[in-house]
């Protein structure tokens, strides 16, 4: 038995029972958590604090080798993101973060660059002006991608490691992983048709961070472009379409 | 292993078990209460599951939990039918009657946009509070969704489908419960309260206007 404090965001919340909560957590230093909040949904929750989707708190966990949840003692929210909250298209934003993080987090597997990704995400979304969420948003699945080591090779061939000519046709491979240039199409009759602008993008949006990411404007289609390559690219990493993806499309 | 009382009594416990909150031991205890009180009561019980799962049903109108249709709020020729109050669901509708405070009509989605469940707006009954606005005489619509992140999500969503239509859009106040004292507020709820404060009308106190 051991009590842990870490800081975390919450990314599932189920009712257990008429005063209490499973909390799925992204825990900064023990990987996903899976713990019980006992008397979080009474009116007067214990220690003041309501457990909410997407917060940032402080969290001490009671954990014990024999159990498979852990107690959450104490839960002080750093951050509930208000601005998030009051627009559509920053809380669908938020929501797709949600999901992908959730979808790659492990049970207490530790992963500092998919946590400092997700909090990067959302200081973004909450900060950043309207104009630059559909950067922030890419810019965050890079950087998420890269942590969870299923970054697509963005700039050559998947295949061939070459450089593509810059007229070239190119496409892009989920199955391989990346940018297929126009000798290796054969390698993979499934790939897409790609704009080798867009994947120069999204690659380069690895590297701005903070303020100058909030500056960074978007033609829309290729935000458009993007898109469509990285939810084919998720669909067939995480064999499933992402629930959320279609609010991204359609405001709800 | 099979039931020492026998197959009735198994699917009986099986069926409480169901329920939300109730967990094995409390259903086979709920089971024990029907097996010892009198066939009557037990019946009573039994009747009042079938008529309500016969007799109740959505409110055309509202949405709200009615036997008859429209339901009797919607009927209510001495409510003022100009307020519409949106909630979740016909527990939260309960919950803003027994307050007495509101005279106004209700509207009830049948949930909350969710989308780490898949769960959007077409989900929800938000064409019909759309076209009761659209229908006219509706002043105001308070959006009493719960103050949490999916219920904050539907009340911006519904404000920006309602501010559309032209009507007065409001939403329930957040922060210090009354009776509470700062000291011991959260750094979230007394962000809320600052947000959320409200001018003190001379003579009046804060929220004594009643719709």
């Amino acid at each position: 038995m051991s009590l842990e404090k870490t800081e975390a965001v919450v990314l599932r919340l189920f009712e257990f029972s008429e005063t209490s909560l499973v909390v799925h957590l992204l825990t900064r230093d023990l990987g996903r958590v899976h713990a019980i909040a006992k008397g979080a949904r009474r009116a007067k929750p214990r220690g003041g604090e309501y457990l909410d989707l997407l917060v940032r708190a402080e969290v001490v966990l009671l954990r014990r080798s024999t159990a498979a949840l852990a107690t959450i003692t104490d839960f002080a929210v750093r951050e509930n993101y208000p601005t998030i909250r009051s627009s559509t298209q920053r809380l669908n934003a938020a929501y797709f973060l949600d999901e992908l993080v959730h979808e790659v987090s492990r049970e207490n597997e530790p992963n500092e660059l998919l946590y400092a990704a997700a909090i990067e995400g959302l200081e973004g979304l909450e900060h950043g002006p309207a104009e630059s969420i559909a950067a922030t948003l890419l810019a965050f699945e890079a950087r998420f991608l890269a942590a969870a080591g299923y970054l697509p090779e963005l700039r050559r061939c998947v295949r061939c490691r070459r450089d593509p000519a810059p007229a070239e046709r190119i496409g892009f491979s989920s199955r391989l992983g990346g940018l297929l240039c126009s000798r290796c199409f054969a390698e993979d009759p499934g790939f897409q048709a790609a704009d080798r602008g867009a994947l120069i993008t999204l690659s380069s949006l690895l590297s701005i961070h903070g303020e100058a990411l909030g500056r960074v404007r978007l033609p829309a289609r290729t935000v458009a472009e993007l898109r469509r390559l990285l939810d084919g690219y998720y669909e067939f990493v995480f064999e499933r379409r992402l629930r959320t993806a279609r609010f991204l499309r359609n405001d709800a | 292993m099979a039931d020492v009382y026998g197959d009735s009594f198994t699917r009986l416990k099986e069926e409480f078990a169901k329920m939300p909150g109730i967990g094995t031991k409390s259903a086979e205890r709920l089971a024990y209460h029907v097996l010892q009180s009198s066939p009557e009561d037990a019946m009573k019980l039994a009747y009042a599951i079938r008529d309500v799962k016969k007799n109740a049903r959505a409110c055309s109108t509202c949405h709200n939990v009615t036997e008859t249709d429209p339901c009797a709020i919607c009927s209510d020729t001495g409510r003022d039918r100009t307020v519409i109050c949106v909630v979740e669901q016909p527990r939260d509708l309960f919950s803003i009657e027994r307050t007495g405070e509101y005279r106004g009509l209700y509207h009830v989605l049948q949930g909350r946009i969710a989308p780490l469940e898949g769960v959007d707006s077409s989900q929800l009954t938000v064409d019909g509070l759309i076209n009761r606005v659209r229908g006219g005489g509706v002043a105001e619509v308070i959006l009493a969704t719960n103050p949490d992140l999916e219920g904050d999500g539907t009340a911006v969503f519904l404000a920006e489908r309602l501010e559309a239509v032209g009507v007065r859009v409001t939403r329930i106040a957040k922060g210090i419960p009354t009776g509470s004292q700062i000291e011991f507020a959260t750094h979230t709820i007394l962000r809320d309260a600052l947000r959320g404060r409200q001018r003190l009308p001379s003579g009046a106190a804060p929220g004594a206007s009643r719709a």
